[in-house]
């Protein structure tokens, strides 16, 4: 997996190289927004780490100027400006994901390897959390390399929360991806379904938690790295 | 703005002046009017004394004058006289040929004329000779006239002009010696030093200032309590900052020197959560900068989901309960409210921070959402140790803490938590939990415009 940061305080950008590097990517660091053009318009990378506070160029508007250039890379924004305003207008420019400095590297490192995964799913259909992997064409699940069969409604189940790692998926966009297999669906029908699933997952190092109130999380089991 | 002084003066001396200047005219007119007559009267008896000079021949009128009657009719010191008879149709009978006929008349009149570039008074007079109706004018020039103008205008000028100069004097040292408090109070205040905001004297001051003097005196108050509370914030804040820096900065020197590898690891762990304590302090103060009601926030107003608020905050707080053993949940009914969308971010996520921070491993945090009659609120209870009721109006104030509190926290999160609920019209409420048991906050918002139309 190979990244960009674009990041101009050295200190900040030793510190991204090493941990992320640590983590398992190959990391290209660029201090000027004109040489991160030049790095991103002609070699591929996996994803890239913009820091918003830049000379030269405001890295929101690099972030447009690149996007209207027709360059794909998934973006991750950096920046001290913790206004929610300058995220979601960073959002809105193009960018996928933010994160605030100060920021802890377990957490820029799970963003990024999210941030990829989705990228990963979209292209390819491919989406593959842990050991499971489904894709999402044909709706085919696979445990490392061996089919993995699982009853059709679970399966869906499964498939909603796989696509929406890190985050929680709520109860009731559940029952709406299974309105299709079932009318009447009841909120404790969903509950089955996933105290099957958590037996079945288990084993693989896989966990549902609930969210009390909103829905369910699949997790891997502590101590994996997202980005593996 | 123009001075006190100058509108003092000029409203004060605008009038008077004009009120002298009308009383100049009426004086002069007064004088005038009775000398004037008299001239008037003599002119008529020039006249009078013509008419015995008029006589009947052949059925006309005829004017004989001798030449010694005619100088004497003349005579005067100054004026020079003019005179003419005419019969009823405007001829004339006989006397000066340059002056014009004025008639007809019924009763004796009196006119201003000009003659050959010259101003003139005449007197024209109706005299019936027999059966015929005749008409005797007699002018003479107004030099005596002038003369007397000249002689009232000069007496009267003279004594106004004074009072016009001796109420100027009066009124400009009345305007100085009246406003000598105001002036005193100027360079008492111009002697203050900038940082001086004790009350203002009340004594020696005239009561119209009093108002203007409480006034000041209140603002001084408010002005000096925001900066000391000001003082007090900045050096708490200080204080804050610079504590987990000097846990950072002797853990880093100690760590330098450390041979020791598990030492050297506990050393940095402990810099990992100085570090963590400055990072939180310095995210809270800046909340609390931009919380500021006079932060311009008004523009950023939008109509904002509550629900929608409480997922992303679980989102960004699941994983530090999952870590401290503690269970979040959630009961969230519909609401919307007008306010900031993140300021109520920072609201919530402030709320939750201080229950996961103060509750013990396996306890229950739970965030509701949803309207109580027509408010929409947020709330946040768990079924931790709780606050004494004593303490609970005290959790609001910046830098406060529990006593006996361990927690790494700073003391703002609820500071902010007011801020954010003041600057929405919010109020927030402390209460027991549940079960008489842990806490409850309970941000309460004002019924929407929308439903309240």
């Amino acid at each position: 997996m190979r990244l960009l940061v674009l990041e101009d305080d050295p200190q900040v950008a030793r510190g991204l190289q090493e941990g992320l590097t640590r983590a398992g990517f190959m990391v290209d660091h660029v201090v000027l927004p004109s040489a991160a053009d030049q790095a991103l318009t002609r070699e591929a990378f996996d994803a890239a780490i913009i820091d918003l506070g830049l000379p030269q160029e405001d890295g929101l508007s690099f972030i447009r100027r690149m996007r209207a250039q027709g360059v794909k890379v998934p973006m991750l924004i950096l920046t001290a400006r913790d206004t929610l305003d300058d995220c979601v207008t960073g959002l809105e420019l193009g960018a996928d994901d933010y994160l605030t400095k100060p920021f802890r590297l377990p957490e820029l490192v799970a963003r990024i390897g999210a941030l990829i995964r989705r990228n990963h799913a979209h292209a390819t259909s491919l989406l593959k959390i842990g050991r499971l992997q489904v894709n999402l064409a044909t709706h085919e699940l696979r445990l490392d390399d061996d089919q993995f069969d699982l009853p059709p409604r679970e399966r869906v189940v499964l498939e909603c929360l796989m696509m929406a790692v890190p985050d929680v998926v709520r109860k009731d966009r559940l029952i709406q991806a299974l309105v299709g297999w079932q009318a009447d669906l009841t909120p404790n029908a969903i509950e089955v379904y996933i105290s099957r699933l958590r037996q079945k997952l288990d084993p693989l190092g896989l966990g549902i938690r609930t969210v009390r109130g909103i829905g369910y999380r699949l997790e891997e089991a502590r101590g994996t790295t997202p980005a593996g | 703005m123009e001075g006190l002084r100058h509108r003092l003066l000029r409203w004060l001396l605008l009038p008077l002046v004009a009120l002298t200047a009308g009383s100049l005219v009426v004086d002069y007119d007064v004088a005038m009017r009775p000398a004037n007559d008299a001239y008037d009267e003599a002119l008529s008896n020039t006249a009078l004394a013509l008419s015995f000079y008029l006589q009947r021949e052949n059925g006309q009128a005829v004017l004989k004058l001798t030449e010694r009657a005619d100088a004497m009719l003349r005579a005067d010191r100054l004026d020079r006289i003019a005179f003419a008879v005419f019969d009823a149709a405007g001829r004339r009978i006989g006397g000066d040929s340059d002056l014009p006929y004025f008639g007809p008349a019924d009763r004796n009149r009196f006119d201003d004329i000009t003659l050959a570039g010259q101003p003139m008074r005449v007197a024209v007079l109706p005299h019936r000779l027999g059966d015929e109706a005749l008409l005797i004018e007699v002018a003479e020039t107004t030099h005596k006239r002038d003369e007397l103008s000249r002689r009232v205008t000069a007496a009267l000028a003279g004594p106004n002009l004074a009072l016009i100069l001796i109420t100027l004097v009066l009124v400009g040292w009345g305007i100085e010696v009246g406003l000598k408090p105001l002036e005193r109070l100027r360079q008492h205040v111009a002697a203050r030093s900038a940082k001086d905001l004790t009350p203002l004297p009340h004594e020696s001051v005239p009561e119209e200032l009093q108002p203007l003097i409480e006034a000041l005196n209140r603002q001084f108050a408010l002005l000096a309590e925001a900066l000391s509370s000001q003082e007090r914030f900045l050096a708490d804040a200080a204080h804050q900052l610079k504590t987990p820096l000097a846990a950072l900065q002797s853990q880093l020197e100690l760590a330098i020197g450390d041979a020791d590898p598990a030492s050297r690891q506990h050393r940095l762990f402990e810099m990992q959560e100085a570090l963590h304590r400055v990072t939180h302090l310095a995210h809270q103060l800046l909340a609390l900068a931009r919380a500021e009601p006079s932060a311009g926030l008004q523009a950023q107003r939008q109509a904002v989901h509550l629900p929608a608020v409480a997922e992303r905050m679980a989102q960004s707080h699941l994983d530090r309960a999952i870590d401290r053993g503690i269970d979040l949940g959630f009961e969230l009914e519909e609401a919307t409210v007008e306010g900031v969308p993140w300021l109520l971010n920072e609201l919530l996520a402030n709320l939750v921070d201080n229950a996961l921070a103060y509750v013990p491993t396996g306890s229950h945090v739970t965030v509701r959402c949803g309207r109580r009659g027509q408010r929409p609120f947020l709330e946040v209870e768990d079924d931790g140790p709780g606050i004494p009721s004593t303490e609970r109006n005290r959790v609001f104030e910046r830098f406060y803490r529990m006593p006996e509190s361990a927690t790494g926290g700073c003391g703002l999160g609820l500071a902010i938590v007011r801020d954010i609920a003041a600057g929405h019209g919010a109020t927030v409420e402390v209460r027991e939990g549940g079960d008489g048991q842990g806490v409850r906050f309970t941000v309460s918002f004002p019924v929407p415009a929308a439903t309240a139309a």
